[in-house]
C-alpha cells in the first residue's frame, strides 16, 4: 500500500510508533542505554520501596502517642495529627482559630480568582485583592460583631505567611511600576538614581534586608514613623520584592516595538493615559511568566522571616518538634512544611507553564 | 515665576533637583536620627569599635580567632567564610546542575523524567526549610563513638563530618589556590600568541606541568613538619580526632545550597542548549563529529555563550543566599555582622559594612564573569 502511495504523489500519513517501540526507543536503544535504564529502575524500585516502608507500612499513624512512635521504624505520622493546629495557626487563640482557617480560604480563593482570565482588567484585579484583602484581615483580626480582637503578634502558621506574601505582592506591584517608569523616565538624574538604588538592593541578601528593617529602622525612624516590627518587616520586603519585579516589567517594556509610544504620541496621549492606556498593559502582558515566577520565588522566600523571629508555618514546624516527646519526629513535620510549600509553588509554577503557553498561542 | 515653570527645559531641570533634594534629605534625616539615638544610648559613632574586643566566639574560621581578637578580624572571618562557601556551592551547583540539565535533553527517556522530577522538588522547597532539613538529619547522626565511617577514612557523627585532611598549613593552601587561579589565567592571556598557537598541544603540556609544580611547590613549602603528608581521622574513645573537621551546619550549608541552586541552574543549562540552533548540531554530523564530539565541541561552547548573562544573575543570587547560614549558626559574614550589631550597637558604621561587603563580592563577579562574556563572545550574525 506504502508504494502505491509514493507513486501518487500522495503524502503518506505520519507514523505513531507503537507502544512498545516507543519503549525500546527511548529506553533500550542501545546496550548503554537498556544498562542505564535497568540500573535507574533498580535504584527508583528501591527508594521507592523505602520510602513505602517508612512512610506507610512501618507508619504510626494518629492513633498512636509519642511512645509508640519511639519503638516504630517507620514515619511518625502521629506528630502531625497532635500538632497540626499549631503548624496551622501557631499561637492564634484556639477556640478562634476557624477564623484563621476562613482568612486562608479567602486570600486563597483570591488568589484564584485573579487567576482566571475575567479578572485581568486594570479595575477588576485590585478590586478583588482589595475585597479578599479585607475579609483576610477582618477575620484575622477581629474587633467587630462580638469577635475578639486577636492583635498581629499572636497570628502565627500559614495564616501569617499568607498574610505576609499577599501584603507584600500587593504592596510591592504599585512601588514596582513606580520604580519602572522611573527608571525609564526622559530626565537622566533621576533614571541614573533609581538605576542606582535598584541594584544596590537587588545586590544585598533579603536576610539583610528584613534584619535591618526589624532591628536598625527603629533608630533611623522619627518615633511616630516606627510603627509595628511586623509592618517595617513587610515594607523592607515590598521594597526587595518590588526591586525585582520593577526589572521584570522593565523588561516587558523594552519588549514593546517603540512604534507603540510614538503612536500614543501622535494620537495627543499625554504620558499617563500612554502609560496606563498603551504601555503598561502591554508590559504586563509580556512580563507574565516572569512575574509569576518572581511570585512564587516570592512565597518561597517568606519563610526568610523566621531569622527575624517570626512564628510562620516554617518556625511553628519547627516549634512541632521541639519538644522532648516529638523530638525525634524531624523527617515528619518537615515532610509536611515541604508538601505545604510545594502545594502552593508548584501548582502556581504550573499554572505560570499553562499561561507562557496560552500567550505564545495568541502571538502566533 | 510661571514663566520659567512653562518652558519644558527649566521644569525638567527643577523637578530633578527637587527629586536628589527629597532622596537627600530623607538620607540625611535619617543619617541625624539615628547618630542622636546612638548618642543618647552612649554609642559613639564610628570606626573605633573595630579594633576593639569581640568578647564572643566564632564556630568556624579560616583563620586564627579567639574572643580577644578584634571586631575587624571577626568580620574578616565572616567574610572569609562566605567567601568560602560561595565558591564551594557554586561550584558544585555548577557541576550538578549542568549533568542534570543535560539529562534534562537527553534521549534517554528515564534519565530526562528523573532529571526533571529532581528540578520540580529541588526548586519548590523554600531553601531554608532545606538547610533546616540537612542540619536536623546531621546533627540527630549517631555520636562520635558509633559514628558512621567510610573504610577507616572518615567518619560521619552528630559532632560533624571527619575527612582526610593534609598536614599542610591553611595559609599555604589558600595561596595555592590563589597561585593556580593566577596561572590559569595567565595561560590563558598567553595561548593568544600565534607562535604558541603552532604547537597547541606542546603549550597545554607544559603549562600543565608548569601549574602542577608550582601549586606542588607552594603545597610542600606549608607542610608542618614531622607530620605524614596525610592527615587521617581516628577513633579516640567519645570523640575524633584528627583529620578535616567539617561542622554540621557547615555540611548542611554547603549541601542545601548547592542542590538547591542546581535545580535553578539545571533549568537554566537547558534553556542554554536548547537555544543553540539544530543546523549547527547537523552540521557536525554531517561532518561524522560522533554524539559526544557534537556535545563538546559545539553544542556546549555555544550554549555557554547563550547562558552565561542568566547564569551571573543566578551566581549572584546565590552568592546572596549563603546568608541564610545564619538559620542554622553557620558564621557568615551577615551572622558575624549581626552579632556585632547586637554586641556593639554601632548601628550605622556595621550596616554600611554589611552593604559594603555584598556590594563588593557581588559587583566584582558580575564584572568577572561579563569579562567572561565580552571575552568568548563570537562575533558576527548567525553564531548561534
Amino acid at each position: 500500500m506504502s508504494n502505491v502511495a509514493i507513486v501518487s504523489g500522495e503524502i503518506p500519513p505520519p507514523r505513531h510508533d507503537t507502544f512498545l517501540a516507543a519503549v525500546r526507543k527511548g529506553y533500550f536503544a542501545t546496550p548503554g542505554a537498556a544498562a542505564v535504564t535497568s540500573v535507574c529502575l533498580a535504584l527508583i524500585a528501591l527508594a521507592v520501596w523505602t520510602v513505602f516502608r517508612w512512610a506507610v507500612l512501618d507508619a504510626v499513624w494518629s492513633s498512636g502517642g509519642p511512645d509508640m512512635c519511639q519503638q516504630a521504624t517507620g514515619a511518625c505520622w502521629a506528630v502531625i495529627a497532635a500538632r497540626w493546629r499549631l503548624i496551622f495557626f501557631g499561637l492564634y487563640p484556639y477556640d478562634e482559630q476557624w477564623r484563621s482557617a476562613l482568612a486562608c480560604a479567602a486570600i486563597l480563593a483570591t488568589v484564584v480568582v485573579s487567576c482566571f482570565p475575567f479578572s485581568w482588567s486594570a479595575k477588576r484585579l485590585p478590586l478583588v485583592w482589595i475585597a479578599g484583602y479585607g475579609v483576610f484581615y477582618g477575620l484575622m483580626r477581629g474587633g467587630f460583631l462580638g469577635l475578639p480582637t486577636v492583635l498581629e503578634t499572636q497570628w502565627g502558621g500559614l495564616s501569617l505567611t499568607l498574610f505576609v506574601f499577599s501584603t507584600v505582592v500587593v504592596t510591592g506591584m504599585p512601588i514596582a511600576v513606580c520604580l519602572a517608569l522611573l527608571r525609564r523616565s526622559r530626565l537622566p538624574v533621576i533614571a541614573r538614581t533609581v538605576a542606582v538604588l535598584i541594584d544596590g538592593i537587588r545586590s544585598l541578601p533579603l536576610v539583610a534586608i528584613l534584619f535591618t528593617a526589624a532591628i536598625i529602622i527603629p533608630y533611623a525612624l522619627p518615633h511616630f514613623l516606627v510603627g509595628d516590627k511586623l509592618y517595617r518587616v513587610i515594607a523592607g520586603f515590598s521594597l526587595f520584592f518590588a526591586v525585582y519585579q520593577a526589572e521584570i516589567i522593565r523588561g516587558g517594556m523594552q519588549a514593546l516595538p517603540a512604534g507603540q509610544e510614538e503612536a500614543a504620541h501622535a494620537l495627543g496621549l499625554n504620558y499617563w493615559q500612554t502609560m496606563s492606556r498603551i504601555v503598561l498593559p502591554q508590559a504586563f502582558r509580556h512580563a507574565l511568566p516572569p512575574t509569576i515566577n518572581q511570585v512564587v520565588i516570592t512565597f518561597m522566600e517568606t519563610s526568610l522571616i523566621v531569622i527575624i523571629g517570626f512564628f510562620e508555618v516554617m518556625a511553628s514546624g519547627n516549634a512541632a518538634f521541639s519538644t522532648a516527646e516529638w523530638s525525634a519526629t524531624y523527617v515528619e513535620v518537615y515532610v509536611f512544611v515541604a508538601a505545604i510549600y510545594f502545594a502552593f509553588t508548584f501548582t502556581l509554577s504550573r499554572y505560570g507553564a499553562y499561561l507562557e503557553r496560552r500567550l505564545n498561542v495568541a502571538r502566533h | 515665576m510661571f514663566a520659567v515653570l512653562r518652558n519644558r527645559k527649566h521644569r525638567d531641570i527643577g523637578l530633578q533637583v527637587l527629586f536628589i533634594g527629597v532622596i537627600v534629605a530623607i538620607l540625611a534625616s535619617a543619617v541625624i536620627i539615628t547618630r542622636r539615638n546612638l548618642d543618647a544610648q552612649g554609642i559613639a559613632v564610628g570606626w573605633d569599635f573595630l579594633n576593639y574586643a569581640t568578647g564572643w566566639t566564632i564556630s568556624f574560621s579560616l583563620i586564627p580567632y579567639d574572643i580577644n581578637s578584634s571586631y575587624a578580624r571577626a568580620l574578616a572571618v565572616g567574610f572569609l567564610n562566605t567567601l568560602l562557601l560561595a565558591a564551594l556551592t557554586l561550584f558544585l551547583a555548577t557541576i550538578l546542575g549542568g549533568a542534570i540539565g543535560t539529562a534534562r535533553l537527553s534521549a534517554h527517556r528515564l534519565l530526562s523524567k528523573i532529571a526533571l522530577v529532581y528540578v520540580q522538588f529541588f526548586r519548590n522547597i523554600p531553601l531554608i526549610l532545606q538547610a533546616f532539613f540537612w542540619y536536623s538529619v546531621f546533627t540527630h547522626l549517631p555520636n562520635a563513638r558509633n559514628a558512621y565511617n567510610l573504610g577507616e577514612l572518615a567518619y560521619f557523627s552528630n559532632r560533624g563530618f571527619y575527612l582526610p585532611g593534609l598536614n599542610i598549613e591553611r595559609g599555604a593552601i589558600g595561596l595555592a589556590v590563589l597561585t593556580a587561579v593566577a596561572l590559569l589565567i595567565v595561560g590563558y592571556g598567553v595561548r593568544r600568541f600565534a607562535v604558541l598557537r603552532r604547537n597547541d598541544g606542546l603549550v597545554k603540556l607544559a603549562g600543565f606541568v608548569i601549574l602542577v609544580v608550582a601549586v606542588a611547590g607552594v603545597l610542600s613549602s606549608g607542610r608542618i613538619a614531622e607530620t605524614p603528608l596525610f592527615d587521617l581521622p581516628v577513633q579516640r574513645g567519645l570523640r575524633i580526632a584528627g583529620g578535616l573537621e567539617l561542622a554540621p551546619e557547615f555540611c548542611a550549608a554547603v549541601i542545601a545550597i548547592s542542590l538547591f541552586g542546581a535545580s535553578y541552574i539545571a533549568e537554566i543549562v537547558r534553556a542554554g542548549l536548547l537555544a543553540v540552533s539544530r543546523g549547527k548540531v547537523e552540521a557536525g554530523l554531517a561532518l561524522g563529529l560522533t554524539g559526544s564530539q557534537i556535545f563538546w565541541k559545539i553544542r556546549l561552547p555555544l550554549a555557554i555563550r547563550i547562558m552565561l548573562p542568566t547564569l551571573t544573575n543566578q551566581y549572584v543570587w546565590l552568592v546572596k543566599a549563603t546568608s541564610i547560614g545564619i538559620a542554622i549558626g553557620f558564621s557568615d559574614f551577615f551572622m558575624v555582622v549581626a552579632n556585632s550589631i547586637n554586641h556593639s550597637g554601632q548601628t550605622l558604621s556595621l550596616i554600611f559594612i554589611l552593604i559594603a561587603g555584598f556590594w563588593a563580592i557581588n559587583f566584582s563577579l558580575a564584572a568577572v564573569l561579563n569579562a567572561v562574556n565580552r571575552a568568548i563572545a563570537l562575533r558576527g550574525q548567525n553564531v548561534r
